[in-house]
């Protein structure tokens, strides 16, 4: 083995370019596995560091009704408690003389937070600030102010009470409804928050009390569910806090590892491409090794240490880059927008990665152990031994497909970027395949329609380097399914946001409106000239039990829905399985009431036709079985439930409305008649539609650059692929250019056969690549998000002219250098 | 007395377009002492299948090969491998230096192998006896190619084999340099009692071994020039 491996390791010292490029790209591959781990050990530094201080304490007790003292009591046994802190926490509408807004009012008492701080602008100690409250003046976020025209020591009103506006909140704990920052926050005192009106028996209306403990958080956590598991309360730990948080942050960093992942194949691939030339060129050596005594697994452990090394030091160098990489973000990149945040990766992620790179190494090399066999000896004895033929048919290929198969599902599993990713690269390499397989056939047929000779010359050798072609035509097809799917999706979404269609958008939701207060306000909207459509009542219920088995989805028992009751459809849904119902249910004949389901809630969930569902209603058990499935158009802004019942099963459950307002006045007109109605209706609250739009585009705005960032490296990660595979098969191809020199062909003729060859891969690669992402693209933003395609062409056009003429440069620059040099040679 | 080298009745064939194609069509050959033999024939007259099948590079069709008194076709090909190592070297036209070893290292990689202990020194001393143990840490890309077939012969004769096949030593090189290369090459065999196996299409260097035959028609038979 010391001799295999001093063999091995002078082969790669003294190989040269050839090695140090594979070396680049295994780097390179390697970096983005790097940075797709160091993401996800971020995150879950993030949410293990940040999660008791997201939540402000050590464990919390929630619950959309007022907690029984009795089970105050018992909660604050079991969690050991060393203090316990109260919020109250409601949506609301704050006014103004001149303007109204919904926010998000914490009514806090002095204990709270337990862990981590409110701090103010300007800057006060907690004792000052629960003077502050108490003495009725309140704390907001600074987005308030202008939206409602005040300035700190003016006064807003909420519900009967006028509360003054002391300071501003810069920084505080973060457990929210989750609202996206629809509305904004407001500090109260706990104690006010009665006076104001606002907390009813139909309110929607969270309670929580928040505990700081020393004991064991797990056992304590467990103790509390299996306490308060069967009433309507909910045990939330530091790390369910953050579940939010996670999951958006979860879903970028699929998207990032999907686009690192895509990086690495094409980088480990190329990698690959240049280890198999390395391989060929060296099979006369081993065959004259295996003349001296090497024996045929001699050579295969020959080969497989030469790739291992390789992958070793590759996977040092992306370390050390990577690790470099982190230090500078965390130096110089902004990361205010998740506070916390610290860019790391950890022991555990880099000793995986490194198996990785192992196994990669042994994955992607698996066809060289078949390549070599002892009666490649005999070449040995030919004239010309240059290059050993290749072992030729499809099953060449299996082992190949076998690695690449192996590193999609090893890594895309270690990186739980799911079956998304999966699905995503076998669709790519089904592609990849049948581009494999039909592209001689279409390059020979188009071949024979050429009349210039140039141009058949050209396609004549695409057909014949048909790894190279393939590998080459599928590194710039993902280009431009880049080019068609990223831009398309980002500015479709924006184009959505930022002009809805003015026929469907309504000037406002209204919610919680008291069941009493209905009539006036149909009435009150008659008045005014304004259409309020929709008007749905809205009850919470807790789904316990699936066909009598307990549910074990945690969200939904952690969580009550949301369910309304109807006479008919609205004409934003329609019934895709299942009987429609008919007339009002009465329960005659003690039949079960029967239930409609949104189609992917039910997918989601795994519901079926005739699933009876068993639903805890304000403390009463209620069953009743999925009659139909619905699909809703969501862009149509109507009030729409995924679980909704017939007329007549829950008419007398209490309940609040929720409704929607057509405006076809002025912006003027829409703010006044808000601020009238929140002025008479001070307990229901008005979601300004317009305003939660334009929040969305905001934030879809500052993805944009993530993607376009993104979009731009795998791009230029792919054109570095392209060029040194086009520049690698120039090389190889040096005696036939010198041979074209012989016959006549002068430099720029060469160079302009090479480019027509290029222009032929480019031009196919891209216009399939675009194409296909626009399907796609197509595809999500119809089936999917319900929005309509848009083609930006500035955006595309942009990218376009970006890469391709960077594409162009490069590769010029690369042929101008390597043409004469081997003119001269 | 045992012979060294024994082929009898060997037979060889290759698919071709137009059926088989019979290369060897009953080849015999004896050599039983220290000699050197040539053998000549017409390009694609069979030569280097013989040398094939001579040294356990390729599968008889028919027939027997035995070295050493031991049947090639015998061996699996672990064995062969094993067996070749040590007692048959094999010289080729294109010298097939590692490309990325020194000529020092070229040797010694061989004597490696073979588990030899002191092999750098051996290396050494075997370039010395070829006279290029100045050039004993160049690359084979800074060697002429006379340099090269040195180092090759070196490598071969370093392992001590019983039998050295040479096909077309001196085919790639200059006649003045393969001249010298031939001088070397028959004079260590000589002095090393081996058994020198020459192919070539070159009669004047037939000649200069003990015995010549010609390859011709699938079947060896004796050169009219011979001793």
């Amino acid at each position: 083995m010391n001799l295999l491996l001093g063999l091995a390791v002078k082969d790669l010292w003294r190989s040269g370019r050839e090695v140090r490029a594979h070396l680049v790209l295994v780097a390179m591959a390697g970096l983005c596995l790097f940075f797709s781990f160091a993401f996800r050990d971020s995150i879950d530094t993030l949410i293990s560091h940040r999660a008791r201080e997201f939540l402000s304490a050590d464990v919390a007790l929630s619950s959309m009704q007022p907690i029984p003292a009795a089970d105050l009591v018992v909660a604050e046994e079991l969690a050991q408690a060393q203090s316990v802190a109260r919020q109250t926490e409601l949506l609301a509408m704050a006014r103004t003389k001149q303007a109204s807004l919904l926010v998000e009012v914490k009514a806090i008492d002095s204990v709270f937070p337990q862990v981590g701080q409110i701090v103010t602008e300007p800057l006060r100690s907690r004792q000052d600030i629960d003077l502050d409250l108490k003495a009725g003046h309140i704390y907001v976020y600074d987005e308030l102010l202008p939206e409602l025209g005040v300035q700190l020591g003016e006064s807003i009103q909420l519900g009967r009470l006028s509360l003054v506006v002391k300071g501003i909140v810069v920084r505080d704990p973060g457990i929210s409804r989750s609202n996206i920052g629809i509305a904004p926050r407001i500090y109260m005192d706990q104690e006010l928050l009665q006076q104001t009106g606002l907390v009813g028996p139909e309110s929607q209306v969270t309670y929580r009390y928040f505990y700081q403990t020393q004991g064991d958080l797990e056992a304590i956590t467990a103790g509390l569910k299996e306490q308060f598991g069967q009433k309507n309360y909910f045990v939330i730990s530091p790390e369910e806090s953050m579940s939010g948080l996670r999951r958006a942050l979860d879903s970028f960093g699929k998207y990032l590892s999907v686009l690192m992942l895509l990086a690495s194949l094409l980088g480990f691939s190329l990698a690959f491409y240049l280890f198999q030339l390395f391989v060929r060129k060296r099979i006369s050596s081993m065959a004259v090794m295996t003349m001296f005594g090497a024996g045929i697994w001699d050579v295969r452990k020959y080969l497989l240490l030469q790739s291992c090394l390789l992958h070793l030091v590759g996977f040092v160098l992306s370390w050390l880059f990577g690790a470099t990489l982190l230090l500078g973000i965390n130096q110089f990149v902004d990361l205010s927008a998740v506070p916390g945040f610290v860019a790391e990766i950890s022991w555990l992620s880099l000793s995986v990665l490194a198996l990785l790179f192992l196994a990669v190494a042994v994955l992607f090399n698996l066809p060289f152990w078949y390549e070599f066999s002892s009666s490649d000896v005999i070449h040995l004895l030919e004239e010309d031994t240059s290059e050993v033929p290749s072992r030729g048919g499809f099953g060449r290929f299996l082992p190949q497909g076998i690695g690449f198969l192996g590193f999609l599902g090893l890594s895309s599993w270690l990186l739980g970027a799911g079956t998304f990713f999966l699905s995503f690269a076998a669709s790519l390499i089904v592609f990849g395949l049948m581009a494999f397989l039909l592209m001689p056939l279409l390059l020979s047929w188009m071949s024979h329609k050429m009349s210039e000779f140039s141009w058949r010359f050209a396609l004549r050798n695409l057909g014949r380097a048909r790894l190279t072609t393939s590998l080459a035509f599928f590194s710039v097809f993902i280009i431009g399914l880049l080019f068609g799917v990223g831009p398309t999706l980002v500015q479709s979404s924006l184009k959505e946001l930022e002009t809805p269609d003015q026929s469907k958008l309504p000037a406002y939701f209204v919610i919680n409106v008291p069941e009493e207060s209905t009539n006036r306000l149909v009435q009150f909207s008659k008045d005014s000239g304004i259409a309020l459509r929709y008007l749905s009542p809205l009850i919470l219920v807790r789904l316990e039990t699936i066909n009598g088995e307990e549910v074990n989805q945690d969200e939904l028992r952690r969580f009550p829905s949301r369910v309304t009751y109807r006479k008919s459809l609205l004409e934003s849904e329609r019934i895709v399985e299942g009987e429609p119902f008919i007339g009002t249910f009465d329960g005659a004949g003690s039949e079960v009431a029967p239930v409609s389901v949104e189609v992917e809630y039910a997918e989601r969930r795994g519901f079926k036709l005739g699933d009876i569902l068993g639903f805890n209603i304000q403390g009463i058990p209620f069953q009743a079985r999925v009659a139909n499935f619905r699909r809703i158009e969501w862009n149509s802004f109507h009030p729409n439930f995924f679980i909704q019942f017939p007329d007549g099963v829950l008419n007398d459950v209490p309940k609040t409305y929720v409704g929607i307002v057509y405006h076809s006045g002025s912006d003027e007109d829409v703010r006044q008649i808000k601020f009238e109605m929140s002025r008479r209706f001070p307990e229901l609250s008005l979601i300004d539609l317009g305003r939660t739009l334009r929040r969305l585009a905001d934030i879809t705005r500052q993805f944009r650059p993530v993607i376009l960032v993104t979009a731009i490296s795998l791009v230029l990660f792919t054109l570095l692929f392209l060029l040194l595979l086009l520049s690698h098969s120039v090389k190889v191809r040096s005696s036939e250019i010198l041979l074209m020199q012989i016959f006549g062909g002068s430099a720029s003729k060469v160079r302009s056969l090479i480019l027509k060859e290029f222009s032929v891969l480019l031009g196919f690669g891209l216009g399939f690549g675009v194409m296909v992402g626009l399907v796609l693209a197509g595809y999500v933003l119809d089936q999917i998000m319900k929005f309509q395609i848009y083609w930006s062409l500035y955006e595309s056009f942009f990218l376009f002219a970006v890469s391709g003429l960077l594409a162009f440069v490069l590769l010029f620059l690369s042929l101008t250098r390597r043409i004469p040099s081997f003119i001269k040679s | 007395m045992s012979s060294i080298i024994e082929i009898s009745d060997l037979r060889k064939s290759y698919p071709s377009e137009q059926g088989r194609l019979e290369v060897l069509k009953g080849v015999n050959l004896s050599v039983d002492r220290p000699q050197s033999v040539s053998i000549m024939g017409r390009s694609g007259g069979g030569k280097s299948t013989l040398v094939a099948l001579l040294s356990g590079l390729d599968r008889k069709d028919s027939g027997v090969v035995k070295v050493l008194q031991k049947d090639l076709s015998l061996f699996s090909s672990n064995q062969l491998i094993e067996y070749r190592a040590k007692n048959i070297g094999v010289i080729f036209q294109q010298f097939h230096l590692l490309p990325h070893l020194t000529a020092l290292e070229n040797v010694e990689m061989a004597l490696a192998f073979q588990g030899v202990d002191g092999a750098r020194d051996l290396a050494e001393k075997a370039l010395a006896d070829v006279g290029i143990d100045q050039r004993a840490n160049h690359f084979p890309h800074q060697l002429s190619r006379g340099e090269c077939q040195r180092v090759a012969i070196a490598r071969v004769l370093v392992l001590s084999p019983k039998v050295v096949i040479a096909d077309e030593p001196t085919g790639s090189l200059d006649v003045q340099t393969g001249e010298r290369i031939m001088e070397l090459l028959l004079n260590l065999v000589q002095q090393r009692d081996m058994v020198l196996v020459l192919v070539t299409h070159d009669p004047e260097l037939a000649a200069r071994c003990d015995r010549q035959f010609i390859l011709e028609g699938g079947t060896l038979t004796l050169s009219s020039h011979e001793v």
